[in-house]
């Protein structure tokens, strides 16, 4: 079934009213931030994206068209490159000016919030970065195992 | 009854809802969604200051053709939840 308003409305509104300075709680689709963020289970808490750093996770609008929700990999003053935590190959490119939000904590199903800013949680993303060669095998275990024990529950 | 301060109507996805823009804050998963009319009897409240049933009840019969036992039952209901949900005091 088609849903009534499109994902691109709801996170294009979303951005407005970040802008104006608002706090955001939005759930998350898809399993492309995985293992952080896990889609269709966990709520982010979008906030005015400030100075951006390698390893924030931000709300970005790609070449005007697409919304994606992802790390940031490398910041320069005319580029931002990001890529998904959860995917194992693929980043986009956008303009410092096309981050539109930046989540720095997430709301899980039972309501309980947990940072992405601190330092164990910076330190972990540090790990899974580096471990992008095997990251695949790592989600699949990840997606057989525990992913589906939630799905279950 | 009045509305409670921070609370505003807008339109997010199409849809009116209340933002209680006062906490900074909003939560897509928790939109409190009006159709038009009671998004019409927030606003009449609104202007109203100090409203309770019978006022509404009486500029929703000057502006709409409807019973007025059947209005009084919708803004009752209406009222009722609007408090539960806290967003009139």
């Amino acid at each position: 079934m088609k849903p009534a308003i499109s994902d691109e409305r709801i996170l294009g509104d979303a951005a407005a009213l970040v802008n104006e300075g608002m706090a955001v709680t939005l759930l998350v689709k898809g399993r492309s931030m995985l293992p952080f963020i896990l889609g269709g289970h966990d709520s982010v808490i979008l906030t005015r994206p400030g100075e951006i750093r390698v390893g924030d996770v931000v709300l970005a609008h790609i070449d005007g068209r697409r919304y994606v929700l992802h790390r940031v990999m490398e910041v320069s003053p005319e580029r931002i490159v990001l890529m998904g935590d959860g995917n194992i190959r693929g980043q986009e490119v956008c303009r410092p000016e096309d981050v539109l939000a930046r989540t720095d904590e997430i709301v899980g199903e039972d309501g309980r919030h947990r940072r992405l800013d601190t330092p164990r949680q910076q330190r972990m993303a540090r790990i899974w970065r580096s471990l992008l060669p095997v990251r695949r095998w790592i989600l699949a275990v990840y997606k057989r195992t525990v992913i589906r024990n939630i799905d279950i529950q | 009854m009045k509305r409670k301060e921070g609370f505003v109507l807008r339109t997010v996805c199409g849809e009116k809802v209340i933002v209680g823009e006062g906490l900074g804050a909003i939560d897509f998963g928790k939109l409190i969604s009006l159709n038009d009319t009671a998004a019409w009897i927030w606003d009449k409240a609104g202007e109203q200051g100090e409203f309770d049933v019978d006022s509404l009840v009486a500029s929703l019969c000057e502006n709409y053709e409807v019973e007025a036992a059947l209005a009084k039952a919708d803004v009752e209901a209406l009222l009722k939840q609007w408090k539960e949900l806290g967003i009139v005091e």
